[in-house]
C-alpha cells in the first residue's frame, strides 16, 4: 500500500463538508517563539521590580510592594498568553515576531475560553519539568499539538500566507493555447515554471521544458518559449476568472 | 532516484515550515528510526561508558561530539523513505559501516562545530561529491538555506538542553539517597568531586542518552527537509514532478487515442466489407477480428492485478484511508453490585447505622409535620376569612373623647340608663345610650368611625352603611344627645322612656 504523502498542510473537515487546510507550525519554530516570549516576560518582571522597589517603599512600605511587585508576577505568568492569544491579532508578540498564530483547529480565532484552557494546561504540559511533556507531545502529535492544545481543540499556525516572488522579467513568447486541456495542477505548474524561470539556469529551463515535449510538441528553445506562451494563457486565463469573479 | 516515486509533498516552504515537513517525516518512521538507532548507535555508547567508566562526567560530552555519526543512518533511511524505497531493517545494516567511515574525521573534527550539521550532512552524504567539490556545493546550497539552518540548529539545541533538563528534574525524585550530590557542600565549597557522587553523573548521562535518542532523528529530519526545500526552489522539483505527470498523461491519453482510431478505422472497414461481401461467413469473420480489437482497446483499462483477483482488489481499495468506518464508542458506568455486597458482608455490624438514620429521619419529618398542624390551629384566625369585612377595620377606642369599649360600659345598657335618668342624671343616661349604640356600631357592624368624627360625621357614617332601624334609632338618639349634652335642653320622659323602648342594639334572640 503506497504510504500517505508527508506534508504539513494538515487537512481539517468542518461540519458542513467543507475541508480547510491548516499550516501548522511545529515545536522547533514554536519554541523560539516561547523562548522570545519568556525573555519579553523577565524583562518585563525585572523592570516591574527595580521600578517598584526604588519608587514605592517610601510610600508604602517594602513589604506592601514586596506583596505587590509578587502579585504582578503572578498575573504575567498565567495571563500574559491568554490576553494576547485571545486578543485581535491571536498571538503573543514571542509568537508574532515568528509569524505564528494561534487558531482553533476549525480555522477561526480561539475564543477566551480556549485560550485560558490552553494556557492553564501549560502546568501539565511542563510536566515533569521544563515542558518535557509538552515537548514530546508536540514531536509525536499529527498537527504539532501539545496536550493543552489538544484539550482546547486548538493549533499554532504560520501566520502570513507565503508572497509568490514574481521577478518583473520581460517574456519574450505569444500567448498561445495549449493543444490539450490541462488539468487545474498542471496549469498552476505552468504558472509556477513562469514565476520561477528567471531564477534557474538556462539548462534547467530547456531541461524542465524537455520534459513537457508531448504538450509542447518542440525541443530546445522552442519548446521553452511555447511552455512560456502557454503559461502565459494560462495566467490571463486564471487573472480574467479571477477578474469575474470579483466583478460579481 | 525517481522524482516520481517521492513520499513528501514538494512545494517551495517557507524554512520553518520545511523544518516541520522534517519532523513529520520523521514522526511517520519513528519506530523503525528508533530501531536503527538502537542497534547502530548503543553499542557505540556501550563502549564509551566501558572506556570512561572512571570519569563518567565526561560521557555527556563524547556522546553530544560523536553526534554526526549517528545522524547518518537515520539520513539514510529517511532519503530513501522520502523516495519510496524503503529500505529494509537489514539492508540499511549492511549499510552501516560504509555510512559511518565515509568522511567521519572531518566530520568530527573541522566540521563538528558547524551550525548547518544537519543542513549540510545531505549534501555530503547523497550526492557523490568529493573534496573541494562538497565544500564548494554545500556553500552555494548555504546561499540559499543556510540561515535557517542556524537558527533550526539553535532551536533543536535549546529542545535538547531543555528536555534534558527536565528528565532530570522528573526524575530527581525516583533516585535513591546515596546518589543525590550534597548541594550545600557543593555550593559551599565548590569542590565537585567530593560531593557529587558517580551515581548521580551516570544518571545524568543516561537522561542525556535518552533525551539524544528522542530529539536528535528529528534534528536530522529537518535538516534533510530543510535541503529538499533549498534543491526544490532552486532547480524547480516540484514543477519538474508536475511535468513529468503532465508528459505521463499526454502520452498516454495519446496512445488510447491512437488505439480507439485503430478501433473505429477497423469497424469502418468492417462496414466496407460488410458492404461488399454478402457472403454470411465473411461477416462473422469480420466480426471476430472487430472484438477481438475491442477487446485490445479494452485491455489497458483494467490492470492485470485486478483482473487475477478482482476482490483483493476491491479489498485494497476498501482499505483507504477514506473508506475508512469511524465508530463511536461510549461506555455507560454500570455499578458493580458484587462489589457492594462484599462491603456489606465485610462490615456487618455497621447496617444498624442505616435503621438509625431511616428513623431519624421519619422522626424528623413528623416533628415538622406536627410543627406545621399545630402552627395552623393556633394561627387558624390567619387562615379563615370573615365574611363581614375584608379591608381591617381597626375599631377606635375613644371617639370625641368618650371611652366606647364594650368593658367600659355597663353589662345592662338601657337599664343603667334608665337608672341614671330615674336618679335625675339626664347627661350621663343619654351618654350611656349614645356610647353603647356607637360601640355597637363600631365593634359589631363594624362602621368606619375614626376617633376623630364629630357626632354629625357618626351619623352620616352610619346612615351610609347601617341597618335602616338602627341608622333611624341612631338619628333620634344623636339628636337627643346633642340636645342635651351641647343646648343643656332636657328631653322629655316621653321621648327618653320611647329610645330605651326602641334600643335596638342588642344580639337576636338575647335579653337586652
Amino acid at each position: 500500500m503506497a504510504v500517505a504523502r508527508a506534508d504539513t498542510l494538515q487537512t481539517v473537515e468542518l461540519a458542513d463538508g467543507v475541508e480547510i487546510q491548516l499550516r501548522v507550525a511545529g515545536p522547533a519554530v514554536r519554541s523560539m517563539a516561547y523562548l522570545i516570549d519568556l525573555l519579553i516576560r523577565i524583562g518585563i518582571d525585572l523592570g516591574v521590580v527595580i521600578g517598584a522597589f526604588w519608587l514605592l517603599p517610601s510610600l508604602i512600605g517594602h513589604q506592601m510592594t514586596g506583596g505587590l511587585v509578587m502579585l504582578f508576577a503572578f498575573f504575567m505568568e498565567w495571563f500574559y498568553n491568554v490576553l494576547f492569544e485571545a486578543g485581535a491579532k491571536g498571538a503573543t508578540p514571542g509568537q508574532r515576531s515568528m509569524k505564528l498564530r494561534v487558531m482553533s483547529v476549525t480555522g477561526g480565532p480561539v475564543s477566551l475560553a480556549q485560550a485560558v484552557m490552553r494556557n492553564f494546561l501549560r502546568v501539565v504540559d511542563f510536566m515533569p519539568g521544563l515542558y518535557l511533556t509538552g515537548i514530546v507531545c508536540m514531536l509525536f502529535t499529527k498537527r504539532f499539538q501539545r496536550l493543552g492544545d489538544l484539550v482546547a481543540n486548538t493549533v499554532v499556525t504560520y501566520a502570513e500566507v507565503p508572497l509568490s516572488l514574481s521577478p518583473q522579467v520581460e517574456i519574450r513568447a505569444e500567448r498561445r493555447a495549449p493543444a490539450q486541456v490541462l488539468t487545474r495542477e498542471e496549469q498552476a505548474a505552468l504558472l509556477q515554471f513562469l514565476e520561477r524561470a528567471p531564477l534557474w539556469a538556462d539548462e534547467r529551463r530547456i531541461e524542465l521544458a524537455t520534459l513537457a515535449v508531448p504538450l509542447t510538441q518542440a525541443t530546445g528553445t522552442e519548446g521553452l518559449r511555447r511552455l512560456c506562451g502557454m503559461a502565459l494563457w494560462c495566467g490571463c486565463k486564471t487573472q480574467k476568472t479571477n477578474a469575474g469573479r470579483r466583478h460579481r | 532516484m525517481r522524482l516520481e516515486d517521492i513520499t513528501v509533498t514538494l512545494r517551495p516552504r517557507q524554512p520553518w515550515e520545511s523544518v516541520d515537513l522534517g519532523c513529520a517525516m520523521v514522526r511517520r518512521d519513528y519506530g523503525r528510526i528508533l530501531g536503527l538507532w538502537l542497534c547502530t548507535v548503543l553499542p557505540l555508547w556501550a563502549l564509551v561508558g566501558v572506556l570512561l567508566r572512571a570519569s563518567p562526567e565526561w560521557i555527556p560530552l563524547v556522546v553530544w561530539w560523536l553526534k554526526p555519526l549517528y545522524d547518518r543512518v537515520p539520513l539514510f533511511f529517511l532519503s530513501r523513505a522520502a523516495f519510496g524505497v524503503r529500505p529494509t531493517f537489514l539492508e540499511t545494516l549492511k549499510q552501516w559501516p560504509r555510512l559511518w567511515i565515509a568522511n567521519f574525521l572531518p566530520a568530527l573534527l573541522w566540521r563538528r562545530l558547524s551550525f548547518i550539521r544537519s543542513f549540510a550532512l545531505p549534501a555530503q552524504m547523497l550526492e557523490g561529491l568529493r573534496g573541494a567539490a562538497v565544500n564548494q556545493r554545500i556553500k552555494t546550497l548555504a546561499m540559499d538555506g543556510g540561515g535557517s539552518g542556524v537558527s533550526m540548529s539553535l532551536a533543536f539545541s535549546n529542545l535538547e538542553l531543555v528536555a534534558w533538563i527536565g528528565l532530570m528534574l522528573g526524575t530527581y525524585g525516583l533516585l535513591p539517597d546515596a546518589a543525590e550530590p550534597d548541594w550545600q557542600g557543593l555550593f559551599q565549597a565548590l569542590d565537585f568531586e567530593s560531593t557529587i557522587p558517580n551515581a548521580f553523573l551516570w544518571w545524568g548521562a543516561a537522561c542525556h542518552m535518552v533525551i539524544v535518542t528522542l530529539i536528535e532523528p528529528f534534528y536530522v529530519g529537518a535538516g534533510f527537509a530543510l535541503y529538499l526545500n533549498c534543491r526544490t526552489r532552486i532547480e524547480g522539483w516540484d514543477v519538474e514532478l508536475a511535468f513529468r505527470r503532465l508528459a505521463t498523461r499526454l502520452t498516454s491519453a495519446a496512445a488510447a487515442l491512437v488505439i480507439a482510431v485503430i478501433a473505429l478505422g477497423g469497424v469502418h472497414a468492417a462496414d466496407q466489407i460488410v458492404a461488399r461481401t454478402d457472403s454470411a461467413a465473411d461477416a462473422h469473420k469480420v466480426l471476430k477480428e472487430l472484438e477481438a480489437n475491442l477487446q485490445k482497446t479494452k485491455k489497458p483499462d483494467i490492470k492485470p492485478a485486478v483482473k487475477a483477483d478482482p476482490a483483493k482488489a476491491v479489498q485494497e481499495v476498501l482499505e483507504a484511508p477514506e473508506f475508512k468506518i469511524h465508530k463511536i464508542q461510549s461506555k455507560e458506568w454500570v455499578s458493580d453490585k458484587k462489589e457492594t455486597k462484599k462491603d456489606e458482608s465485610n462490615l456487618p455490624g455497621l447496617n444498624f447505622l442505616g435503621v438509625i438514620g431511616e428513623l431519624l429521619f421519619w422522626l424528623l419529618i413528623a416533628g415538622v409535620v406536627t410543627f406545621l398542624v399545630i402552627y395552623i390551629v393556633k394561627n387558624r384566625r390567619m387562615f379563615i376569612m370573615r365574611g363581614v369585612s375584608k379591608a381591617p377595620v381597626r375599631a377606635p377606642k375613644v371617639i370625641m373623647g368618650m371611652n366606647i369599649t364594650r368593658e367600659s360600659l355597663p353589662d345592662d345598657i338601657v337599664a343603667a340608663a334608665r337608672a341614671a335618668w330615674a336618679a335625675g342624671d339626664f347627661k350621663e343616661a343619654l351618654s350611656l345610650l349614645y356610647r353603647g349604640s356607637l360601640s355597637w356600631l363600631v365593634n359589631r357592624r363594624r362602621v368606619p368611625i375614626a376617633d376623630s368624627d364629630t357626632e354629625e360625621d357618626c351619623l352620616v357614617q352610619v346612615l351610609q352603611a347601617g341597618e335602616k332601624r338602627e341608622a333611624d334609632y341612631f338619628r333620634q338618639l344623636t339628636g337627643a344627645w346633642v340636645q342635651v349634652a351641647y343646648a343643656v335642653m332636657p328631653v322629655s320622659d316621653a321621648e327618653m322612656q320611647r329610645l330605651c323602648e326602641q334600643w335596638p342594639f342588642v344580639e337576636q334572640g338575647g335579653a337586652a
